[in-house]
């Protein structure tokens, strides 16, 4: 059985999944390959947005919005496995 | 003569060993804070809050602790420690917040093991200052009462612990259990033989090891 995510986990997958999309994903796409539902979905993406580690961005073809990474966001995928390794350390 | 050069060496680490664990703790202390502070503003992962805030606390623990020591070996034999003077006052009341500092710094330690079981509510934190000034307070009529509360707690972060690194296997998290054992026994003994000076280098070395084993879990890549 597939361990839980925990927060951090969570976080490191939407991030990812937008990383893996040249950094341009849309809400639905995004959410599909983070496997989360949608109310789970929209309260992660609004903390993320409001902690200022993605943003929306209007697409200029359809006038539709994506999901881009911010600088913030590009660092925490830096750091994420150190930050993995503390908290299994420390028990956090 | 190398003997000798390692006789005088062990001597001046002996003389020196309240200045090398407060250099040790505030060390690490200030490392382990900054890192975790720098963590939780990247991620707002509240583990990261609480074990910052657990290190801020040892840290204003370690300074009050080693200014207490200062005072009492300056004026120990002098007539400024009288009763009233404002010397005993400065005494007294630092010894006061150090008790106060110390309990919160095992209190967030042990919170930062639990929180995601416990419901998050603002008044969780608040709560725990308030014990811990309660506590202050009875430590300073009957001090080993204090810790005793504080080995119990640690004992109950020791448990968490174990439980924890049983279901990771984390080596790392070996070691993290190990320093809550050794800091656990050296309270301990500290409790009931404190009053032979053996004893006392003895959780001062202890505490020296435990400290560094924490910058080194805080530091490794």
């Amino acid at each position: 059985m597939a361990k839980k995510r925990d927060r951090l986990d969570l976080i490191f997958d939407i991030l990812t999944n937008i990383r893996k999309s040249n950094n341009t994903i849309g809400p639905t796409n995004l959410q599909n390959k983070s496997n989360l539902s949608s109310q789970m979905f929209r309260e992660y993406v609004t903390e993320l947005e409001q902690t200022n580690l993605l943003e929306k961005v209007e697409n200029d073809k359809n006038n539709k919005y994506v999901f881009a990474l911010t600088k913030k966001g590009n660092e925490f995928l830096n750091k994420y496995r150190e930050m993995k390794q503390f908290v299994e350390s420390f028990g956090l | 003569m190398i003997y000798n050069y390692l006789l005088t060496l062990i001597q001046i680490l002996k003389n020196n060993l309240d200045l090398i664990l407060f250099i040790t703790i505030l060390l690490t202390s200030f490392i382990i804070y900054y890192k975790s502070r720098k963590f939780y503003k990247l991620s707002s992962y509240q583990g990261f809050k609480h074990f910052a805030n657990a290190f801020l606390f040892l840290g204003l623990s370690a300074i009050t602790s080693f200014s207490k020591t200062q005072i009492s070996s300056f004026w120990i034999n002098s007539t400024q420690l009288v009763h009233n003077s404002p010397i005993l006052k400065i005494y007294e009341s630092l010894t006061f917040v150090n008790y106060y500092f110390l309990a919160m710094a095992v209190f967030l330690l042990i919170y930062s093991l639990v929180w995601k079981e416990i419901k998050n509510n603002r008044f969780n934190i608040l709560i725990l200052n308030l014990i811990a000034f309660i506590l202050s307070y009875i430590a300073y009529q009957k001090e080993y009462l204090f810790y005793i509360v504080i080995i119990i707690l640690l004992i109950y972060g020791i448990i968490i612990s174990y439980e924890k690194y049983i279901n990771s296997k984390n080596n790392h998290s070996q070691l993290y259990l190990l320093s809550l054992i050794l800091i656990t026994i050296s309270f301990v003994i500290q409790l009931l033989l404190g009053f032979f000076e053996i004893i006392q280098t003895y959780a001062n070395v202890t505490s020296i090891g435990v400290f560094l084993i924490l910058l080194y879990l805080t530091i490794k890549k």
